[in-house]
């Protein structure tokens, strides 16, 4: 008794030297059967994948949409297969990633122009602005100037106030008050191409304070030492003053219009702020 | 859905990430590269550019000591000129052994110019080097001065 397998391959094997057209003819009376009537499905999943293979061997690539298309057109009548076309290959554009790319661009687009615009950069300090006023002062020598320091006066900063009247500055950019016990040592002037440098040095035994105040008429920037991060902004009359530790010193930096002050030193943060205030003060 | 937001959202960290790092550099080269912030016993501040008036060009530096100091200036200034402002060639190097009046002494701060003959088509930029000293320590920081 020959078995089942053998009984089954000498059943579909009668296909095997049947052509395609003939195959095909094979698969569309299959699928014009009356409804009710069934199909030998093992002897149509053979016609196919005879069909398959042969194209194979043949070398023929099939778009699925084509494939479809053909097997409408040939094995089923028209009418009688729903319409469920295979979907045709879709362009994915990714536009998650363009919104990503596009965000990202436009935060750094702001980054940049914010840093620009601001013409202040916290962590450099380097403060800029623009010059309104011109430059009504004494011819430029680029001379070292040292004043005798008025040990007569009270009042700190007396010889760098009394020129910044005499220049009609009426900005009040000087300290009226230093620690108790500091004494000014030196008074010095700098006449520069575009700028005026003057510096104040007071000392108290081994202690050390510096006033200095640059004239700007153009641009630049201004390095000043820290050791650390921002130590804290004092605002007073819209004028923010930058506290800054320079190792064992105190550093305030601020920009009042074209002129650029610093005050150093071996000073605490009380009295940074105590001078600070008396800038103000009558 | 859920996916896409997911990978929407990835995909912006990855890139701000990314921009991050780069972002400084490229926001200080819209300023101008300055030197990095440090702390000294000696140094307070310092500055530098090039003024140019006419066909004469002058480097200034200035320089603020923590304190008094017995030597305090520019060590050197090398000057370099461009044509098309962006090749630059040294033309020029000050030395303060060679300039007197790029080092002060016994001061608590400092500054002063040179001179050079240049071109008024020109674009110049130094390179500076500032110093301040005293009792056998100091500090020197280099950074560029450029024409304003």
């Amino acid at each position: 008794m020959p078995s089942i397998p053998d009984r089954k391959n000498q059943k579909l094997s009668r296909f095997d030297p049947m052509s395609d057209e003939e195959l095909r003819a094979f698969l569309q009376l299959d699928a014009s059967k009356p409804e009710g009537e069934a199909s030998d499905m093992e002897e149509v999943l053979y016609v196919m994948e005879l069909l398959s293979v042969r194209r194979k061997e043949k070398g023929e690539s099939r778009d699925p949409y084509q494939a479809f298309e053909e097997f409408k057109a040939h094995y089923a009548p028209e009418g009688s297969f729903p319409e469920i076309a295979p979907a045709k290959p879709k362009i994915h554009f990714r536009w998650n990633r363009v919104v990503a790319i596009a965000a990202t661009l436009a935060l750094l687009l702001g980054m940049i122009m914010t840093v620009g615009a601001s013409k202040f950069d916290f962590f450099q300090i380097i403060a800029k602005w623009t010059k309104e006023t011109f430059y009504t002062g004494k011819a430029i020598s680029g001379n070292q100037m040292e004043a005798e320091p008025d040990i007569t006066s009270d009042f700190p900063y007396a010889e760098l106030q009394s020129i910044l009247f005499e220049q009609n500055v009426m900005e009040r950019i000087v300290p009226t008050w230093v620690p108790e016990g500091f004494e000014q040592q030196e008074f010095t002037s700098y006449e520069l191409p575009q700028c005026k440098d003057y510096h104040a040095y007071h000392h108290r035994g081994e202690e050390e304070l510096n006033f200095e105040v640059k004239e700007w008429f153009v641009e630049v920037p201004l390095q000043v030492e820290r050791s650390s991060s921002l130590l804290e902004v004092y605002t007073l009359e819209g004028i923010d003053y930058y506290i800054f530790e320079n190792n064992e010193e105190l550093q305030v930096v601020w920009v009042s219009n074209e002129f650029e002050c610093v005050i150093s030193g071996d000073i605490s943060l009380l009295e940074a702020k105590q001078m600070i205030d008396s800038i103000k003060k009558d | 859905m859920k996916y896409s937001i997911k990978s929407f959202f990835r995909g912006v960290v990855a890139l701000c990430l990314i921009c991050i790092l780069f972002t400084p550099n490229v926001a200080f080269a819209a300023v101008k590269p300055p030197v990095e912030p440090q702390a000294s016993d000696y140094l307070s501040t310092y500055y530098g550019y090039v003024s140019k008036s006419g066909n004469t060009i002058q480097p200034v530096f200035g320089v603020s000591g923590t304190g008094m100091m017995e030597n305090i200036g520019a060590y050197s200034i090398y000057l370099y000129e461009s044509r098309d402002g962006t090749n630059y060639t040294l033309v020029k190097t000050f030395n303060y052994e060679s300039y007197s009046n790029m080092m002060a002494h016994n001061t608590s701060s400092y500054a002063s110019y040179m001179s050079y003959s240049g071109n008024a088509n020109y674009t110049y930029k130094a390179y500076i080097c500032v110093f301040a000293g005293r009792n056998g320590g100091g500090d020197a920081r280099y950074f560029w001065g450029y024409q304003v």
